[in-house]
């Protein structure tokens, strides 16, 4: 049976880039045009396989954008990016102001997350070229210069959504240490890597019952 | 002239409403608005095409001015009332689309209609100022297809940049004949497809689950061991059902107009305000839990948050004057406010078109609102509860409304920064749960479900997009009589109905029961009951031992935080 691992994946960035529509695609490749606002957090798994058989899930918490949410001690973003083992920081290519704020999210996960953290840099609404106000080049040299993936995506569409999160199912490692645990106010120290959830399973079928 | 005459008119051309026959020989329901959707009276088919055209021209009236703005709770200083460039000295012409308005701004005359230009404020950057003096001039000219089109959108992406767009924006500007034109059999054909709600199509939402009826027989009591069979798995639906035809409906309504009375009348003779019969107070509770007819609910709701904020009418005329004088005055929030408001309940046809009526009133009562409170300013979750009331009034009346809420129902402490009453809520849940499916609790506490991860949009959305429209309502009737413990209630009744399957979630394998205890509780809860859910949550507020403990623990709480003690209580 192939390895199957699991992983926590934090979406960041400004309010209406598209976060939650990315996750819409990804998970259920469905779009709204008009996607009501997320308050507080939203909680998706979706599993991606890769070539060589791996099944990787990423437990999915998509974020808030409003400034509210984010200063908010209970809510903040760091319960959310805290044990992440990767995070997508989105910005809009139409909005030149979306990449600053997703550079402070970068600086700060750079600051605070665990250091092995996976970031991908992502400009959503590809699909509005024609209003662009991010070039490529900009972004990606930034993204160079921070050592981060970079992609251009549109949810709209579905180019390039797809491609990010498997790209980042290949980058997360392979190994599988001790277990972290989901919550949001986990305890336990950021795990480096996945769960191999079999292995697990084959733990815990000793003491579980299904009756 | 009316016996209960009370004085001059309110200065606010929304509160003008049609005259009523003379003398109607028992109060009428209220004179829907026409802008308005309200449920089709049960004579007529509910495929009835609604009305969203405006109402006929009104006479010109005084115009708003800063002096009316009552300070009370503003904490806007550094502002001045922007002018608005007209015609000094003409008298102001009140066009149709003016007239539905709600917001001052007099339309030059003569000149071109599409031109009304409102001066920036000091201080008002690039971005807020095309926000607000787009939605100002969008007012007054109306859009093209409003309830019907898309629109086009033009504050989040900057007009310009090609020919074709400008056109786009151009040709999307109602004009004079956008409001008299016959409707197409395509468009009939469209609106004829609404819910009784409204909706054109229900918001989609990644998992839709029945709240089963039979959760709901057994009243909320202590269930110490979590292996009982209620409900030990959620049956997820496909498609959200069509909101359930209303039971009694005409009974009712005839009920509720004798229970209502006339409380207050304009200088037209209409009815303004409306109270319960002191004779009647004693069937109200029973009636709300009912349900409050649809055609009653605007009157009804009303009446319930003037009885709970203890408000006077004085208080609500001045918060409609405090709405309409806020408009003149930027907000840092209109650019976030904006991005907003196209995404809030899109599937109802007030809401649909771009810089339609709805859209543009859902933009005036949030952005006056982001001045009502310096602490709370604007917050995401204000959208839906202001796009629930402007289902129901006008944006006058809507942000009044608002304003009950923010201080009588304690909606300022679950907005404020930080978001202390949504914490105080959720330690009160808790302790609900704690106390009577301790089995529920230990199983959170064990998979570290934090109660913020699901249940933060619950209060600060007050269930929107958390059970379907009509479920709304009937929770609103309720909240507006009981105030904020209700959603606490609900809040309850969603984990009474899942318990077995709650707290008996096994460790399968890591991450299993966190996860399907999170997407389950991330779902939208379709009551397959409402009837039953109500009467459940009403015998959740007669239980006089519980409502006191919810008391205590909310003063627990209190004490908690002001201790520095409230770090590690919650889940």
């Amino acid at each position: 049976m192939s390895k199957q691992l699991q992983y926590k994946l934090v979406l960041l960035g400004e309010s209406a880039v598209g976060k939650s529509s990315l996750v819409l695609r990804f998970v259920k490749d469905q779009f709204d045009d008009y996607r009501e606002s997320t308050i507080g957090a939203a909680f998706l798994t979706q599993t991606v396989t890769l070539d060589d058989g791996t099944a990787v899930k990423f437990e999915i918490w998509d974020t808030a954008g409003q400034e509210r949410y984010k200063v908010s001690t209970s809510l903040s973003a760091p319960m959310y990016y805290r044990n992440a083992n990767c995070a997508v920081v989105v910005y809009d290519i139409t909005q030149a102001a979306s990449l600053e704020k997703a550079r402070n999210w970068i600086r700060e996960l750079q600051r605070q997350a665990d250091p092995s953290i996976v970031i991908a840099l992502c400009g959503n609404k590809s699909d509005l070229a024609a209003r662009r106000q991010v070039t490529q080049e900009e972004a990606q040299k930034y993204a160079e210069e921070e050592g981060l993936m970079w992609t251009e995506t549109s949810a709209k569409t579905g180019e390039g959504v797809t491609d990010i999160f498997t790209a980042i199912a290949k980058k997360l490692p392979t190994t599988a240490p001790p277990a972290t645990r989901g919550g949001v106010r986990a305890a336990g120290p950021a795990g480096r890597a996945g769960v191999d959830l079999n292995k697990q399973a084959a733990n815990a079928s000793g003491d579980s019952c299904n009756c | 002239m009316p016996d209960d005459y009370r004085g001059p008119p309110v200065v606010s051309r929304s509160s003008i409403q049609r005259p009523h026959s003379k003398s109607p020989p028992r109060p009428l329901p209220p004179t829907p608005d026409a802008r308005f959707l309200t449920a089709t009276p049960p004579s007529r088919p509910t495929s009835a095409v609604p009305t969203i055209l405006p109402s006929p021209p009104l006479p010109p009236e005084p115009q708003a001015t800063s002096q009316q703005h009552s300070s009370r709770h503003s904490h806007h200083t550094n502002s001045r009332p922007s002018s608005v460039k007209g015609s000094p000295g003409r008298q102001p012409s009140i066009s149709q689309t003016t007239a539905t308005s709600g917001f001052p701004s007099p339309r030059p005359s003569g000149g071109d209609a599409s031109f009304v230009s409102i001066a920036r404020s000091e201080g008002e950057d690039d971005d807020s100022f095309l926000v607000r003096s787009t939605y100002a001039q969008l007012n007054v000219s109306g859009v093209r297809g409003d309830g019907i089109d898309e629109g086009v959108e033009r504050t989040r992406a900057r007009i310009g940049g090609s020919r074709q767009s400008e056109i786009l924006v151009a040709n999307a500007v109602g004009d004079d004949q956008e409001k008299k034109r016959d409707l197409s059999s395509q468009e009939v054909q469209m609106l004829a497809s609404l819910d009784r709600y409204g909706f054109f199509m229900t918001p989609s939402h990644d998992r839709l689950v029945l709240l089963p009826a039979a959760s709901f027989a057994k009243s909320l009591s202590r269930i110490a061991n979590g292996t009982t069979n209620a409900s030990a798995s959620a049956q997820t639906l496909n498609a959200l059902p069509p909101p359930p035809p209303p039971v009694h409906e005409t009974e009712r309504m005839e009920k509720w107009g004798r229970m209502l009375e006339p409380r207050l009348r304009d200088y037209g003779g209409n009815v303004e305000a409306w109270a319960v019969r002191h004779a009647k107070a004693h069937k109200l509770r029973r009636r709300v839990y009912k349900g409050i007819p649809d055609r009653w609910r605007s009157a009804a709701w009303a009446a319930l948050m003037v009885e709970f904020a203890k408000s006077s009418d004085t208080d609500v005329r001045q918060l409609k004057e405090q709405f309409m004088a806020n408009l003149e005055l930027p907000s840092t929030f209109d650019v976030q406010i904006d991005l907003d408001v196209p995404r809030t309940i899109s599937g109802h046809v007030l809401f649909k078109t771009r810089y339609g009526l709805g859209q543009r009133s859902l933009f005036h009562v949030l952005h006056s609102f982001s001045l009502y409170c310096g602490r709370c300013g604007y917050c995401q979750g204000m959208g839906p509860i202001a796009a629930m009331l402007l289902c129901y009034f006008e944006p006058a009346r809507a942000y009044a409304c608002l304003v009950h809420l923010h201080d009588a129902y304690k909606m300022h402490n679950i907005f404020s920064p930080g978001f202390p009453g949504l914490l105080e809520a959720i330690f009160v849940q808790e302790r609900v749960m704690k106390e009577k499916m301790p089995a529920v609790y230990a199983a959170f506490k064990k998979h570290m479900v934090s109660t913020t991860a699901y249940a933060t949009k619950w209060y600060i959305t007050l269930f929107a997009n958390t059970v379907p429209f009509q479920t709304s309502l009937r929770l609103w009737d309720a909240f507006l009589l009981e105030g904020p413990d209700l959603f606490v209630a609900v809040a309850i009744a969603v984990i009474w109905a899942y318990r077995g399957k709650l707290s008996t979630a096994k460790l399968i394998r890591p991450n299993a029961s966190f996860e399907s205890v999170l997407s389950l509780l991330s779902s939208l809860f379709v009551p397959e009951d409402e009837d039953a859910l109500l009467s459940w949550i009403s015998a959740f507020f007669e239980d006089k031992k519980l409502r006191a403990d919810m008391h205590r623990w909310r003063e627990e709480w209190r004490a908690l935080v002001e201790a520095g003690k409230d770090g590690d209580v919650l889940l």
